[in-house]
């Protein structure tokens, strides 16, 4: 073989080279779960299917601010929206899918917490989520605070993050307390007069209160100022971890974030979009 | 293991729950049962018929939906009752319409020139059903109803989701705060279910067992 046909062909293979990792995964390192996901180029992601405005299945398909991070999130790693597949995860299913690696991440109002940083990875946190309590229009039992729910009948759906706040913060409440599986029924039962208040997501609740216009009314009560993160499968260099956070920040910067929160929540919870959360979780800095 | 030793003691306690709506709910739907079984075979054409509608609406209809008309549907036409009743009532209707549909394939086994011999020597009809019929019927569905109340036994856990902190209720709850343990918690609530159900099963051997004596 000549010096020049060995040069041609040495050019071609770095053509070659040069397009095949242009066109695939060039900005991520070999191995890693995004390399993994962008070749694929499909994702699983784990979704709320009753929360309005966050994690919402209707006819049309999934919809809500979690859903929204979503396809941001997707779309970053070149995967399109109708390759995303969206898996409905509950409160007991979401750990168990994780750690089995049923999907690659849940994004489901799922609250950060110690316990469950033992089990899996958090990235984010990527929304401020604060609970709030719902009574009927017009305050007839006049709640003012979350000392005024003691004896009386707050709805709550089972499993969930209030719950467990309610019974470590306000014991008092908790024991006359009813859980429903979801938050719709909870609504229900206030209307019905069933429930004397409903608490869950600030979002929610205003969801629902704009669901049943005129019946129900969100107080201005907040408590537990949780915050959302995104669910990953634990592991140890937390390299996927630290590229959703560094994504989220710039989802923030150039303005998707807000847009995102002002067609979901923004629509029901006044006051425009909060300040982002600094991103951390089980991969801070 | 600490942590679902330290767990177990709640699960348990919310298992009574559980049994208290079973029992109850397996007594009142034994009444409506045999209630609805006898208007069955009544010589009554519209009290036939009203049963037929029942058993053929209510036992076709998911549960969760008769919890969902008795818990929600009924406080719109002003009948408002606690949680837990709405649980009872909800797992009566629909567990009364399978006892009742057991206890027919009773009734019709006993041949019918029995009920026609009670008939002729000038008992009524419900004197036929109460010293003839019913007697040889139930002992004859022993077996079919221990499956009909242990499938009561676990439809209780649909009341978890209309408000009865019952044992699955509980177990939801608990996998939220113990979210190392969750497939542990969910295990143990499954083997305390089974245990209490291979107990049902040994109670009504020992009833079959009586039944045979009686007869």
């Amino acid at each position: 073989m000549s010096k020049l046909n060995k040069l041609v062909t040495a050019i071609g293979v770095a053509i070659a080279f040069a397009a095949v990792s242009s066109a695939g995964a060039a900005e991520f390192p070999a191995g890693s779960k995004m390399a993994e996901l962008a070749k694929a180029g499909k994702i699983k992601v784990g979704v709320q299917t009753q929360y309005p405005l966050i994690g919402m299945k209707t006819l049309s398909g999934y919809e809500g601010f979690d859903v929204d991070i979503a396809r941001l999130l997707a779309a970053k790693l070149g995967i399109k929206n109708e390759n995303i597949e969206f898996v409905p995860v509950t409160t007991p299913t979401r750990e168990p899918f994780l750690e089995q690696q049923k999907v690659d991440m849940v994004i489901a109002a799922y609250s950060i917490t110690p316990n469950r940083e033992k089990v899996i990875d958090f990235a984010g946190p990527y929304l401020p989520s604060p609970s709030g309590v719902m009574v009927k229009k017009g305050n007839p039992l006049g709640i003012k605070s979350m000392d005024d729910l003691i004896g009386k009948k707050l709805c709550g759906p089972s499993g969930s993050n209030q719950e467990s706040f309610i019974s470590a913060h306000f014991p008092e409440v908790r024991k006359t307390m009813v859980l429903f599986d979801s938050s719709a029924k909870c609504a229900q039962a206030v209307i019905n007069g069933q429930a004397d208040a409903s608490t869950t997501e600030v979002a929610i609740l205003a969801a629902l209160a704009k669901q049943n216009e005129g019946q129900l009314q969100v107080l201005g009560i907040n408590y537990d100022m949780s915050l959302y993160g995104i669910g990953l499968t634990k592991t140890e260099d937390k390299t996927f971890c630290k590229w959703i956070n560094k994504t989220l920040v710039e989802l923030e910067k150039d303005g998707s974030w807000a847009k995102a929160y002002n067609e979901t929540i923004g629509t029901v919870v006044p006051g425009g979009a909060p300040k982002p959360p600094e991103v951390g979780g089980s991969c801070p800095g | 293991m600490n942590e679902l030793i330290g767990a177990l003691p709640i699960l348990l306690h919310a298992f009574v729950t559980t049994l208290e709506l079973t029992f109850l709910a397996a007594l009142t739907s034994l009444v409506v049962g045999i209630i609805a079984a006898a208007m069955r075979v009544s010589p009554v054409p519209p009290l036939r018929w009203a049963v037929s509608v029942y058993v053929r609406f209510v036992r076709n209809t998911p549960l969760t939906i008769v919890f969902f008309i008795t818990v929600f549907g009924l406080p719109q036409v002003g009948i408002n009752f606690s949680f837990f009743a709405f649980a009872l009532l909800a797992l009566t209707l629909y567990t009364g319409t399978f006892v009742a549909e057991t206890l027919r394939a009773g009734i019709q086994a006993i041949p019918i020139g029995q009920i026609e011999a009670a008939r002729a020597t000038g008992l009524t009809f419900i004197q036929v059903l109460r010293y003839v019929v019913l007697p040889q019927a139930l002992r004859s569905v022993v077996p079919p109803l221990a499956s009909v109340f242990i499938a009561l036994f676990k439809n209780t856990s649909i009341a978890s989701a209309f408000g009865v902190a019952e044992a699955i209720g509980t177990m939801t709850n608990m996998v939220n705060v113990h979210s190392t343990i969750v497939l542990w918690v969910m295990g143990a609530t499954a083997i305390i279910y089974i245990a209490f159900a291979l107990l049902f099963g040994r109670a009504f051997a020992w009833l079959e067992r009586k039944a045979l004596i009686v007869r």
